[in-house]
């Protein structure tokens, strides 16, 4: 080769290179989001689901309430509807028992070609010093987040939300009364450096009613023929402010892991025992986190807790009237009496939604829709458990065909 | 307490002993300077005046909320003694703006005292203050509030009825109630000392603000974490 093409090819690659090197911020700054963003996942589901424990409590401790084949084949039916909508992240309730229940999820997708891992919090124990030595044998149940592996799925804490006497961890414990825990991880986003904060949680459940029961008691009493109103009206007042005071204390520690912006958005996720009409909703909105139902496209309402459909809520009809409510109707006639334990007993069949994805600052980019989960039932006709789940997909906005992203 | 002994300890040894007692009740000590710490007591507070208004015994509160010019919170307040007795609570205080009837965001106050008396063990409680007098408020905002002798303070009653109207507590310009180990009850402020806490303040809301300039804005400055607290206030106010 002739030694001037040879000088000339040198000075072409060189320029070329100081070329490259010089334009680096420009050109490679986008080609670097493209691929970031061709690399994001198209599609991503979330879905949390209260499992149903099984368990009965009683005056003197804690029992089963169902067969361990009825159990079995609960969990059987759950599993084959994971393995069909293959959701990335699980945010699970009333896993039970603790670990095994969560492990089993792991190992019986995992037989189905699915790779996910597990975290879990125990938030009752009853009595328990190990595995084997407890109080209450069949009590030691909680919360649980199954996630797809590449999400590299990690346990933050377990944060005790409330509860005055007690600690469970997974396999000792106790509690001399009723607990409650939120379960926080963090996952990454496969294809992306966006890290995520995510908790499953389940609220504090006490005397729970809504408006409409309420206005009848209010009405009741300005008759004056519901004289113990104040103290039913006290004790709903009492069950809505511990799930504020719970709802506060774990956004406000999400906040506080999030305080260096090293996560992208966080997602609070479970059975939050309240409805779109009660002050712990407003409590969220202020909080400034968003429910996901609220912008997802959906078919009409999407009562998770539904005794109209779901066989296991309505073999639970038959529910005694709470205590409460008995000794606040004792003194009235009993005209009064029928007339409450009647609208109680409506109240107990209204279908709810009592589970919630709630989110701030998640994948605004991707378009999202929402629908129920677990409708399936056995041979029994029965479902997998007495709550549906809720299911939220999220399809990138470039993927979907005619999908619009939320604002 | 209350009855007074010669005590044979001084204030020199038994005083480590009861600033440990009172850190180790109160909830917020050393990192009282960080946001979420000042968040929490805002929820706390929050809370203690939520289940204050709802009891069904609290009917006086209700009634004096509707007309007061100010509150003051204290969700944890503890008393605590051997001999020498110790006062410790953090709290927030907002005032209803005269203006537009609305509510000020809180500022963070800072609640002490010190008596001399037989006074053996510690006690921790949430407390409500009610605030009605335009000169009290003038003194709140000062750089120290003493609920001393001259002010007129009262124990709220506390009951289901309209029982306490005809007594003289409804006339008083700071009137106090308070919860303790479940059980709501009178705790009289007297003798105590209201302090701003500008510092917290200052943390709270990002920038260099004082109490006075927190409480007296008509325009009003407002955090958005306080939304909550404000509304409770707002709730009480307006119900029938």
């Amino acid at each position: 080769m002739d030694i001037a093409y040879v000088r000339f090819f040198i000075v072409l690659l060189g320029l070329s290179v100081v070329s490259c090197a010089g334009s680096s911020p420009s050109v490679s700054g986008p080609d670097e989001a493209q691929v970031a963003s061709r690399s994001t996942p198209d599609r991503v589901k979330f879905l949390t689901f209260n499992a149903l424990h099984g368990l009965a409590t009683g005056k003197f401790g804690v029992t089963a309430s169902e067969t361990p084949e009825q159990n079995e084949s609960r969990f059987r039916l759950l599993i084959a509807q994971l393995a069909r909508e293959r959701p990335d992240i699980v945010f699970l309730q009333e896993v039970n028992p603790l670990p095994h229940r969560a492990e089993r999820y792991v190992s019986a997708l995992k037989a189905l070609g699915l790779d996910y891992m597990q975290v879990h919090q125990v938030d009752a124990c009853g009595m328990r010093a190990s595995e084997k030595a407890a109080l209450f044998t069949e009590l030691n149940n909680g919360l649980a987040i199954l996630a797809k592996s590449e999400l590299q799925l990690r346990k933050l804490m377990g944060l005790k939300l409330s509860g005055d006497l007690g600690k469970c961890q997974s396999t000792a414990g106790f509690q001399l009364g009723e607990l409650r825990y939120a379960l926080i991880a963090e996952i990454r986003m496969p294809g992306s450096k966006e890290k995520y904060l995510v908790a499953s949680t389940h609220l504090h459940s006490g005397f729970e009613t809504g408006s409409q029961f309420l206005r009848t008691l209010a009405e009741l009493h300005r008759e004056g023929r519901f004289r113990r109103y104040a103290a039913v009206k006290w004790d709903v007042e009492q069950s809505r402010l511990r799930r504020i005071g719970e709802l506060d204390l774990l956004i406000r520690t999400l906040n506080k892991l999030n305080r260096d912006r090293s996560y992208s958005g966080s997602v609070v996720a479970g059975d939050l025992n309240f409805e779109l009409d009660f002050p712990e909703y407003e409590e969220v909105q202020l909080l400034r986190f968003s429910d996901m139902s609220a912008v997802a496209e959906r078919e009409g309402e999407l009562y998770t807790a539904d005794p109209v459909h779901n066989g296991w809520i309505k073999q639970n009809e038959a529910e005694a009237i709470p205590d409460l409510l008995l000794n606040a109707i004792a003194p009235e006639e009993a005209r009064v009496q029928e007339e409450i334990t009647a609208a109680y007993r409506a109240e107990l069949q209204r279908p709810r939604r009592i589970d919630y994805i709630l989110v701030d600052g998640l994948l605004p980019e991707y378009c999202l829709s929402q629908a129920l989960f677990g409708l399936e039932t056995d041979d029994q006709g029965l479902p997998a458990s007495d709550h549906y789940g809720l299911l939220n997909t999220y399809l990138r906005a470039d993927v979907g065909q005619g999908c619009r992203p939320r604002p | 307490m209350g009855v007074l002994v010669k005590p044979s300890f001084t204030i020199r040894q038994v005083g480590p002993l009861l600033v440990g007692i009172l850190l180790a009740l109160n909830p917020v000590t050393a990192s009282a300077d960080d946001l979420f710490d000042l968040q929490e007591l805002v929820d706390d507070a929050r809370l203690t005046f939520a289940r204050f208004v709802m009891h069904p015994d609290m009917t006086s509160l209700r009634a004096r909320v509707k007309e007061a010019r100010a509150v003051f919170i204290a969700p944890a307040f503890v008393k605590a003694g051997y001999f020498v007795g110790g006062s410790l609570g953090k709290g927030v205080v907002l005032v209803r703006v005269e203006e537009t009837g609305e509510w000020s965001d809180p500022a963070f106050y800072t609640i002490t005292g010190v008596s001399v008396g037989l006074q053996i063990g510690a006690k921790r409680s949430e407390v409500v203050a009610v605030i009605s007098s335009k000169v009290e408020i003038e003194s709140l905002l000062s750089s120290r509030f003493m609920l001393s002798a001259t002010t007129n303070l009262a124990v709220g009653p506390v009951g289901g009825g309209a029982g306490g109207s005809a007594t003289p507590t409804l006339s008083a310009d700071v009137i106090s109630f308070a919860r303790s180990d479940g059980a709501y009850a009178g705790l009289t402020l007297g003798g105590l000392v209201m302090l701003p806490d500008n510092d917290a303040n200052t943390v709270y809301y990002g920038q260099p603000i004082k109490s006075a300039d927190i409480l007296t804005n008509p325009v009003g400055i407002h955090h958005w974490y306080s939304a909550r607290l404000r509304a409770t206030l707002r709730k009480v106010q307006n119900e029938e």
